[in-house]
């Protein structure tokens, strides 16, 4: 399946349902069986990277990479190092357990609306 | 070509959202909550953003229905009435008045609600009266 | 006011218009208003308390009434979304003639507004950009787990009315992603956080003409206008695109993308 196929939404999903990482492979850039599928996930990963740091989660929790078919030992490398950063962050805060945690109305800054 | 936005009060609930009913060549075709209304200041709960969409819903109940083997048929207002008038009296003779509770609408105007509650209290003769709206 | 209230009168006379949305003062409250005859233009207001999303009600009145020609007081977030709405095809190139009116500097910086005026004004003082990031930079010189836990508490608030989306003047797909049950549990008060808002978010990365209706709408207070800057600002910093600037340029981040193979960052 394209890396371009993987939606922002899949991702949020992961992280919704307790993900402590979430590893996004494809082809490398530029051997796109589809033209451009990786270079849209390349951009799109940015964009999640930073939306899911401004909201207080690691963004190393989420890792692009290119691995191709035929890179079965950097598959290995790769997955066995992001286990490592991982282990190393501590589960989610978005883990069941951990979210009940979080109750409404503890504000730490005042809201600033516009009104 | 005409639109306009007429200012209403939500139906939902006594907190009494302003809204304002998108009009468009005389159909209601959605709903804004009212910017500088004094309760809801621009917003709105989820039933009052869809309040314009039990208007021209097929749901919505035209005529009266009477229950005849296990379905409903449509009646006139004659028929309709005089069961409901057997039923009630029945039942008022047979289990006292208290057995019998009524349950109004938001939707219908607050002197529709009073002569209902009227007709509660005076003609049924008991309290058991409420309102979909009381929150 | 004059001049564009005279402007809007030649444009109804002179049928180059056949009728022109606004907002009418209706009982003492500004509410939007579609004026067809030239007669009606003495109750027209520019309230700049109460701002209504206008273009997105276009598109119903627009729809219904393809051949005419309609006119739309803008402000530079309306004519912002405006661009979006004709780019993604919502609205008809030349069906629609904007009038603009500019923004006073008070508004604009209430609304931390980085361009608070039309590209064409009719009259009256432009107001100078706003430049003021200060919201996001309370939140971000906070420590992760503070930020997380701000954004809990922000995000648990909510009330599910779907008000920032409906009153959003960029959003119109007639399926909607925080609808799809597979995506986001249905029921539930709250809804999943933050997972709810997130997705709207990401949606608003390279659509977001930032006019802040949707925390105006918000009936719980939640800064979500803060989240949409946010993303907004990274598309910027990252692909130098932005939302409702240019009628020809496409979002960066469209489903299918741009056939621009330019990739953010150094060599990412």
């Amino acid at each position: 399946m394209c890396s371009g196929r993987i939606s922002p939404h899949f991702i949020l999903k992961a992280f919704q349902e307790g993900a402590d990482g979430v590893l996004v492979a494809g082809c490398h850039i530029g051997e796109c069986h589809y033209g451009k599928g990786n270079y849209i996930t390349a951009k799109r990963m940015v964009v999640m990277k930073e939306l899911i740091q401004f909201i207080g989660l690691s963004p190393t929790r989420l890792r692009l990479e290119w691995i191709a078919t035929s890179e079965g030992n950097k598959f290995a490398q790769v997955v066995s190092h992001f286990t490592e950063e991982i282990t190393q962050l501590g589960p989610s805060p978005l883990r069941p357990k951990r979210i009940a945690k979080f109750k409404p109305g503890q504000e730490v800054v005042g809201a600033i609306g516009i009104r | 070509m005409n639109y306009e936005t007429v200012l209403t009060t939500c139906t939902y609930c006594g907190c009494g959202c302003g809204l304002l009913l998108e009009v468009l060549d005389g159909e209601v075709v959605g709903t804004l909550p009212q910017k500088d209304h004094v309760i809801n200041e621009g917003g709105a709960c989820i039933k009052g953003w869809n309040a314009h969409e039990f208007i021209y819903h097929e749901g919505r109940l035209k005529h009266p229905l009477i229950r005849k083997d296990n379905s409903f048929k449509e009646a006139s207002w004659e028929e309709a009435l005089e069961v409901v008038v057997t039923c009630l009296k029945k039942i008022k003779e047979e289990n006292g008045p208290d057995s019998i509770a009524g349950l109004t609408s938001a939707r219908c105007t607050n002197e529709e609600n009073y002569v209902f509650q009227k007709w509660m209290r005076a003609v049924i003769g008991t309290n058991n009266v409420d309102h979909c709206a009381r929150l | 006011m004059d001049k564009t209230r005279e402007k809007m009168k030649r444009m109804l006379e002179e049928k180059e218009v056949s009728a022109i949305l606004a907002l009418r003062r209706n009982h003492g409250h500004p509410t939007p208003f579609l004026f067809t005859k030239a007669e009606e233009l003495k109750d027209w207001v520019a309230d700049e308390a109460n701002r209504y999303p206008l273009t997105k009600l276009l598109i119903k009145i627009a729809r219904k009434h393809q051949s005419d020609v309609i006119g739309i007081i803008v402000r530079g977030c309306e004519e912002r979304s405006l661009v979006e709405l004709l780019k993604n095809f919502q609205l008809r190139q030349g069906k629609v003639k904007a009038i603009g009116i500019a923004c006073s500097q008070e508004l604009a910086n209430r609304c931390r507004c980085d361009q608070p005026f039309p590209s064409q004004v009719e009259e009256g003082q432009v107001a100078k950009p706003a430049t003021d990031f200060s919201d996001l930079e309370e939140i971000e010189k906070l420590t992760e787990e503070d930020r997380f836990q701000y954004w809990m508490s922000q995000f648990g608030k909510c009330i599910k009315c779907y008000g920032c989306r409906n009153i959003c003047p960029a959003c119109f797909c007639p399926t909607c992603t925080l609808e799809d049950a597979n995506l986001i549990k249905p029921g539930g008060m709250p809804p999943e956080i933050p997972i709810f808002h997130l997705h709207k978010a990401y949606h608003m990365a390279d659509r977001c003409i930032d006019c802040g209706l949707c925390e105006e709408a918000c009936p719980m207070g939640i800064p979500v206008r803060r989240l949409y800057r946010r993303v907004k600002k990274s598309v910027k910093d990252l692909f130098g695109y932005i939302p409702g600037e240019k009628e020809d340029e496409k979002g960066p981040l469209e489903f299918l993308g741009d056939g621009s193979y330019e990739l953010p960052g150094a060599g990412k």
